[in-house]
């Protein structure tokens, strides 16, 4: 016999739009399996248009936090013909977060390594010229260090599993300033982490040849202390991340590459124990939105 | 020519302009003189201004001090690349007389995209021909003062500068320094920073309704500028952060309204060849008074 809580539960059964899960709105904030907030799936199943994921991913210490944060901040101001619309309160954290801290002179605080302290963000993005092709900005930000053990072994994290799965556009931001000053094992961590969004994204067996169509966006991030990436970013990723060019190269059909900054100007000071800690003096973004424009067009052409 | 041009060409070393003048002229020619000068420059009476602290947001903010300043004079636009083509053709970033001992080594480094002396932006010692009224960017803070030197100019210091850019609304008998030229509210129309969209740098005598009362242009916006200031932030107790020199005003990529202030106080390193800084330069008015009578208020305010 069907009972009425059975009925309840129908009624409020949705599809969580990052994992596919199957997720009941009763009473809980995330979904059970990978933490996305049900308010985020709601949204979209109240919309009637399925979403268009696009993740953000990067090493710890790439910069998400703040390039997440700015991203949307400009989105909301509606500029350089591209716009943003928030949907929720929980979509605005990053963004919050980020501008307090900048405005008072500091980068936002690390962020935790457990999914379910992760805030996420889903921002709708248009141009102003095509307002009816939108794309659901739909990302964690989450920790490098959960990130990187995920590469290490696969499905320890499922949210990004589930992210990088049902992405249509990814963008991979690289600490430019460590890509040139740490030697090879960031261009390592770049090879890594494509193997592993190309394996989420190849196509049956007989086609493994094919190149992955999914739009790849390799930012280099802080480039405002490293100008060479700054003024040119090809030359840049040539000499400095050639593996990661190379497997772009081969395996992908669509990939770009940005220079992004937002700070103009940085002071560094050493505590006692050595510990560096960065001012940011004053804020002035730089190819923040190119990347997200760059994978909408893409996302259109296909 | 503009009339811009034409009198920053006149008064090319704008000491020189009123100390050339004998005894033996006319005071009819003196006067002349002084009003070509005040076409290029506006004199900014003596007072006292509020200097914020440097300080790191999460520190207390300590107490403002007031610091006097004396009059002086103060270029009306911030230096343009057609003035710092001048400078570069005259040859001096061969003139070791012109750039302390500590910096010789990177005098060579102070090229162009050509490898040539010239500003960063620049190719082949020369500015882009479509951007000659635009203010000179791609040059370090070294560059800045070896060019004010050999004006027989210098670099406003900070408090200096904010006495330019900041006046007082004396109201409710408070004297209250506005926080831009024009008033306290923030109006992307008439300050070339992120939000008014230009995207880059545009002549130096656009944004007329930004400018201050005495006719000052784009104190605010545009381009930082440099200042002959250190940029000193305590970060401990026995610990300052130093290196840097102090810049004021915003360029046209800053973001944040709370960063164009007149009051906001940020810095470079010395050697930080940027595309959004800039300068403009200034004389004390007692240096100009050595050889000449001047008025003490000729266009103030």
């Amino acid at each position: 016999m069907k009972t009425l809580q059975y009925y309840q539960a129908v009624q409020s059964y949705m599809e969580c739009v990052v994992c596919r899960n199957g997720v009941i709105d009763s009473g809980v904030d995330r979904c059970h399996t990978c933490h996305a907030p049900i308010e985020l799936t709601k949204t979209i199943e109240r919309r009637g248009v399925p979403g268009k994921l696009v993740s953000v991913l990067g090493a710890s210490g790439a910069g998400k936090t703040v390039y997440l944060g700015m991203l949307l901040d400009m989105l909301g101001k509606g500029s350089n013909d591209l716009c943003g619309l928030p949907n929720g309160a929980f979509s605005m954290a990053v963004q919050e977060q980020t501008i307090a801290a900048l405005e008072q002179r500091r980068f936002p605080e690390k962020t935790a390594s457990e999914p379910d302290r992760w805030n996420w963000v889903h921002c709708e993005a248009f141009s102003q010229r095509r307002p009816r092709h939108r794309v659901d900005l739909i990302t964690p930000d989450l920790a490098g260090e959960a990130l990187a053990l995920e590469l290490e072994q696969a499905n320890t994290y499922l949210t990004i599993r589930s992210l990088v799965s049902n992405s249509l556009g990814v963008m991979i931001l690289f600490d430019s300033q460590r890509v040139r000053d740490a030697g090879r094992l960031e261009d390592i961590f770049g090879v890594k982490l494509l193997t592993y969004i190309c394996s989420l994204h190849s196509l049956g067996a007989k086609e493994r040849r094919k190149k992955v169509r999914l739009p790849v966006s390799i930012v280099l991030t802080k480039t405002d202390c490293c100008l060479d990436a700054a003024e040119d970013a090809q030359r840049f990723v040539a000499n400095h991340l050639p593996g990661t060019m190379q497997f772009c190269k081969q395996r992908l059909a669509n990939f770009s590459l940005h220079a992004a900054s937002v700070v103009g100007s940085v002071m560094r000071a050493c505590d006692e124990f050595g510990s560096e800690t960065q001012i940011p003096l004053h804020v002035q973004p730089r190819g923040i939105l190119e990347p997200l424009q760059w994978i909408m067009q893409q996302m259109e052409k296909r | 020519m503009s009339l811009f041009s034409l009198v920053k060409r006149c008064s090319k070393n704008a000491s020189s302009v009123v100390a050339n003048t004998t005894s033996d002229e006319s005071s009819a020619s003196r006067t002349q003189s002084l009003k070509r000068m005040q076409q290029s420059m506006a004199l900014i009476p003596s007072g006292t201004t509020l200097l914020e602290p440097n300080s790191l947001a999460a520190e207390p903010v300590a107490q403002s001090e007031p610091v006097l300043v004396n009059s002086f004079y103060i270029d009306r636009f911030a230096v343009t690349n057609a003035e710092y083509e001048a400078f570069v053709t005259s040859g001096m970033y061969d003139d070791m007389e012109l750039w302390p001992m500590e910096v010789w080594q990177h005098v060579l480094q102070f090229v162009d995209g050509t490898g040539r002396p010239g500003p960063r932006s620049w190719s082949v010692s020369k500015p882009p021909r479509d951007r000659l009224q635009h203010p000179v960017t791609g040059i370090c803070w070294y560059e800045a003062m070896a060019y004010a030197k050999w004006l027989g100019k210098r670099l406003p210091d900070a408090a200096q500068w904010q006495r330019a850019a900041s006046w007082h609304t004396g109201q409710n008998g408070q004297q209250a320094a506005l926080r831009h030229p024009w008033g306290n509210s923030f109006d992307s129309a008439k300050a070339n920073v992120w939000s008014s969209g230009a995207g880059s740098t545009v002549p130096v005598d656009k944004y007329h309704e930004g400018c201050t009362p005495n006719g000052v242009h784009q104190l605010i916006g545009n381009v930082w500028e440099w200042l002959d200031e250190a940029f000193v932030v305590p970060w401990n107790e026995n610990h300052l952060l130093r290196g840097y020199a102090e810049t004021r005003g915003g360029a046209f990529d800053t973001y944040f309204e709370s960063q164009t202030r007149s009051q906001f106080r940020s810095g470079q390193p010395l050697l930080f060849r940027g595309a959004n800084v800039g300068f403009r330069c200034c004389i004390n008015l007692d240096e100009l008074q050595v050889n000449s009578r001047l008025p003490h208020d000729c266009d103030a305010v």
